[in-house]
């Protein structure tokens, strides 16, 4: 015991990581250019004919402009900060829900957990585009962000409460839990002091991976005209471009950079996940 | 045998754990049909004795309530402990039976002051009602185990060498002044050399403070130095259950003499060799004794049946078909 | 008189920290000769491992190999383990000096099954076919007592004490002339541990080689060693014959090791030693027991106790005793 606690202690920074690097840099462009620079339209980006139509990328319009008269640049900006939102919203939905069930199943055991994970493993194993087709279909294109992320949290929970089931039982198993146990300390205590600490770095990882998800599924609802059609999102404004057939018609600018800027932003969001993930590997150690 | 008069009564638990997937999985009994009490009127340690595996902890677990036994009872003070569910019951069991675990490293949280779990006890479980109240009775037991307030109060896990966490976590336990204390393996961390210092300390609680201990472990030197009673598990069974003095001294069961012969004793040379056996999986699957493989007195029926308990007329019980039917009465 | 096989002359192994040296293992002198099984004793802390890796000159950063030699002889060589070359160590590993680590239940490959394990190590030196060495490995499983179909099996499929006698098959296939097992039975039960001791004090007899044995458990060292050295805090404390030590044992330590042990069959109240070893990295003053002996004398504080030797082959480093091997006072008990 001795000999472990004189081990020096080497302190990593998470700057030190340079997927994490790369991957939040890229973040911050993303959410500055989404919450801060779209407040600064000149005009509602949402509207049509504010700007001439079909016009290649210039100093005015920086990614040019649609046939339907909107400047793709400001509904870029505006669309980013709509598909970050709705990855928040099922994150955070999603992961609450998730930690909650799985940490109720895990600890109480016996029946009730055996009913958690039936609806779990439920949610896990039916497909769910088609649910998502037909939930979003129901809103006929006309559902909120807000809403279009409420419905894609319905999916994303049931992994994650899988997860955290598995490590709060064999955290259940741990001496310590039971010595708080015996020492009187409060459930409530032991949650937040003795297993969130052991949760948390998997539950931030979990998040930025659910957030991905979560783009990507409104992105697939939007190519099929199923998700918040009025509203501005990456996965809309594909959708757009497609409807006026703008790679055919040479309208490069106005179809690229919806797509191009989800890729960038998928790839910042996986390297910030698995560099924080490497960091709190490593940590633990 | 009635059943008043029992701080703690095992009637014929088993607990059974599936291995492997839901199909193709077996099934093991880690504790198989044991049965067990210790009296409430008069302070005693037993100790449970076996080889590693033979599913001491598991037990250890299901009277600490932290899994079920998937048979059988477990009653205290004749409350079947499963059947606790709310919070008073739920306190007045954690004021009369508490935990020490293996490995004190282990059992305090590395991020925690080691008093953080005096001050919780004191608080929630005796019911200290200001700050003085706590610190005079985390003071009172310290002392008890030989530590100082000072030395503790205050200080990480990592500070302290094992021995001396070893008995912040007896100090610990001792504060509600319980009736029973589960010790998994207290000393199995902790050098030979201060060993007895904790072990005393054990005898010093029955004692002085009427506190009775199931004593788990798998050095039968210590086990002879502290306890009453001793029982010796072999693959989840009771097989030899007694006085200490006897079942120590003139063991009945095969298993029991085999364990004895191994004991590295500093008065007595090893003579003859023993020999090891690579058949450990077949044992537990074994419907008849599941020493048999093992034992130098095997028979034909042995290897068929599983033996019975017999009570012997000096108090004991043993699961041998050595001894049916013979000298001692069945019952 | 049997040959000498290794030779320890004052060897003083530090590790480097940030707060400065941890003197481990500080000037230790003794010698092993062949045909000897040898037990180090000593709480946990006090440096026995230290100097079995040192022996096996398994010296790694920020262990330190200050000044000293240990000898290695073969031959009518000499090979100074704590300063030799890489190539050196390659020749000698295996053949004349063989290592079981502590806690070697970690050392074989999870992945690999032994074949290929046991395969390794015993090709290293050899230049046999496969086949031929596969053969001689079965043989020499049998003759340990050891089923053969260990040698298909991944380690986590076998018990710890099974594994524990496969990796020291492995240790002395090559019949090494010295043997060093480091608590190669702590943390097994009973029964296996026997049987894991009766093995290498066998394959000791085969082979006339030496055996060093650590524990912290006396009553290992008694069952089947025939000279114990006892080690407290980096230095030895006192060397001698096995039923010697038991007997009279001199130092003060020596003593309170021995009666702390519980025996069965006498309930006589005893007691632990107070206290634990000290940190290394500022050893106390004189000798080093001193905190904690309860024969401490005023000098016991000022100087560090020489070596005497109060009967043949029986050495104790304490005040206690003068240089004629006359005691100055007796034990406080
Ligand atoms: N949670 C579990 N799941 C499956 N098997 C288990 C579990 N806990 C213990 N076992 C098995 O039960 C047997 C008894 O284990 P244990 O009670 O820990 O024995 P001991 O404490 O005597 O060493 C072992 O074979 C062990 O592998
Ligand atoms: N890597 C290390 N760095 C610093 N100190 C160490 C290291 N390894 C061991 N030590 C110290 O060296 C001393 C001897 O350790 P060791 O040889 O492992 O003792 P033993 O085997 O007798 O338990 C101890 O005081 C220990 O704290
Ligand atoms: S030298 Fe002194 S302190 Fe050291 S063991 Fe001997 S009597 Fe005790
Ligand atoms: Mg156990
Ligand atoms: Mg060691």
């Amino acid at each position: 015991m001795k000999s472990k606690s004189k081990k020096k202690k080497i302190v990593v920074s998470i700057w030190d990581n340079k997927r994490f690097v790369v991957g939040f840099t890229l973040l911050m462009v993303f959410i500055v250019l989404g919450f801060i620079i779209s407040n600064f339209s000149p005009y509602d980006p949402r509207s049509w004919g504010t700007v001439p139509e079909e016009l290649p990328p210039s100093l005015k319009h920086p990614l040019g402009t649609t046939s339907l008269g909107r400047d793709v640049f400001w509904f870029l900006a505006e669309g980013i900060k709509n598909s970050l939102m709705i990855g928040l919203v099922a994150a955070i939905v999603g992961g609450a829900v998730g930690v909650t069930v799985g940490i109720t199943a895990g600890f109480s055991g016996g029946v009730i957990d055996r009913i958690l994970m039936a609806i779990t493993d439920t949610f896990i194993a039916v497909p769910s585009l088609p649910i998502l087709i037909l939930l979003a279909f129901l809103f006929k294109g006309r559902a909120s962000i807000m809403v279009l992320g409420l419905i894609i949290s319905i999916f994303s929970w049931a992994w994650p409460a899988r997860q955290v089931r598995a490590m709060a039982l064999s955290l259940r198993e741990r001496d310590y839990i039971s010595m708080a146990f015996f020492s009187g300390e409060k459930p409530y205590k032991i949650l937040f002091f003795e297993i969130f600490p052991h949760v948390i770095p998997w539950t931030i990882a979990n998040f930025i991976n659910a957030i991905l998800v979560a783009i990507g599924q409104e992105a697939t609802l939007a190519v099929l005209g199923l998700s918040a059609l009025e509203e501005a999102t990456l996965g809309t404004g594909i959708y757009w471009a497609m409807q006026y057939q703008a790679i055919f018609r040479g309208l490069w600018w106005w179809i690229a950079s919806p797509v191009v800027a989800m890729i960038i932003l998928f790839v910042s969001l996986f390297l910030t996940s698995k560099g924080l993930q490497e960091h709190l590997a490593s940590r633990r150690s | 045998m009635q059943s008043s008069g029992k701080l703690l009564e095992l009637k014929n638990v088993s607990k059974i754990f599936k291995i492997g997937g839901l199909i193709l999985g077996t099934e093991l009994r880690a504790v198989d049909n044991v049965s067990l009490s210790i009296d409430s009127e008069k302070p005693v340690i037993v100790s449970i004795v076996g080889e590693s595996g033979s599913g001491k902890t598991t037990l250890a677990r299901m009277i600490l309530r932290l899994i079920e036994p998937s048979e059988g009872q477990i009653l205290l003070n004749n409350r079947d402990i499963t059947q606790l569910k709310k919070a008073d019951e739920l306190l007045e069991y954690r004021k009369i039976v508490q935990p020490i675990f293996q490995n004190p490293f282990a059992a305090f949280n590395n991020l925690r002051r080691v008093s953080s779990y005096l001050y919780d006890t004191a608080y929630s479980i005796c019911g200290a009602k200001s700050k003085e109240e706590a610190n005079k009775m985390i003071a009172e037991v310290l002392e008890a185990v030989g530590l100082s307030f000072e030395k503790v109060v205050g200080r990480y896990p990592k500070q302290f060498s094992g021995g001396e966490l070893q008995r912040v976590s007896v100090a610990r336990a001792l504060m509600p002044r319980p009736k029973l204390l589960i010790a998994d393996e207290p000393v199995s961390m902790v050098d030979a050399s201060i060993r007895m210092n904790i072990m005393n300390l054990f005898k010093t609680l029955k004692d002085d403070y009427n506190v009775s201990c199931l004593y788990i472990t798998h050095d039968l030197s210590t086990a002879y130095y502290v306890s009453d009673f001793i029982a010796i598990m072999f693959r989840g069974n009771i097989i030899e259950y007694g006085p200490s003095d006897l079942v120590l001294t003139q063991p009945l069961h095969p298993y029991t003499e085999l364990l004895m012969s191994s004991i590295p004793r500093v008065d007595k040379k090893w003579q003859e060799d023993i020999k090891l056996s690579g058949i450990e999986v077949k044992e537990y699957e074994s419907t008849g004794c599941k020493f048999a493989l093992r034992c130098p007195y095997t028979k034909d029926i042995c290897k068929k049946s599983r033996p019975k308990v017999i009570k012997t007329n000096d108090g004991r019980e043993v699961m041998c078909f050595k001894y049916e039917g013979k000298k001692y009465e069945e019952e | 008189m049997a040959e000498k096989l290794l030779e320890i002359n004052h060897a003083q192994i530090y590790y480097a920290t940030l707060a400065g040296y941890v003197k481990a293992v500080d000037n230790v002198n003794f010698d092993i000769n062949e045909g000897e099984i040898v037990g180090l004793a000593g709480e946990s802390g006090c440096g026995k491992s230290t100097l079995i890796k040192s022996i096996y000159g398994f010296i790694k950063y920020p262990m330190k190999a200050i000044s000293g030699e240990i000898n290695l002889l073969t031959n009518g060589n000499k090979l100074n383990m704590l300063f030799v070359e890489k190539e050196e160590l390659r020749k000698v590993r295996w053949k004349y000096i063989s290592y079981v680590p502590q806690a070697s239940l970690h050392v074989l490959n999870p992945v690999t099954r032994i074949k290929k394990q046991f395969l390794e190590s015993v090709k290293r030196e050899h230049n046999v076919k496969e086949k031929e060495a596969m053969d001689e490995v079965k043989e020499y499983l049998k003759s340990l007592g050891l089923p053969p179909d260990v040698l298909d099996s991944f380690p986590h499929q076998l018990s710890g004490g099974m594994q524990q006698r496969v990796i020291i098959a492995m240790a002395t296939f090559l019949k090494p002339r010295i043997v060093l097992a480091d608590e190669p039975t702590t943390a097994l039960d009973v029964v296996v541990q026997r049987g894991i001791l009766q093995m290498l004090r066998d394959i000791q007899k085969e082979l006339k080689n030496s055996l060093i044995i650590v524990s912290h458990d006396m009553g290992v060292h008694y069952q089947i060693t025939h000279k114990i050295v006892i080690m407290y805090a980096g230095k030895i404390a006192e060397i001698g014959p096995t039923d010697e030590i038991f007997n009279n044992p001199y130092h003060p330590y020596t003593r309170l090791l021995i009666n702390s042990l519980p025996r069965i069959g006498d309930r006589e109240q005893r007691s632990g030693i107070e206290g634990s070893p000290p940190n290394l990295l500022n050893p106390p003053e004189g000798c080093r027991f001193n905190p904690r002996c309860p024969s401490k004398m005023k000098i016991c504080e000022e100087k560090i106790p020489e070596m005497v030797e109060i009967s043949k082959g029986h050495f104790v480093a304490c005040h206690l005793f003068q240089k004629n091997g006359k005691r100055v006072k007796e034990d406080a008990e």
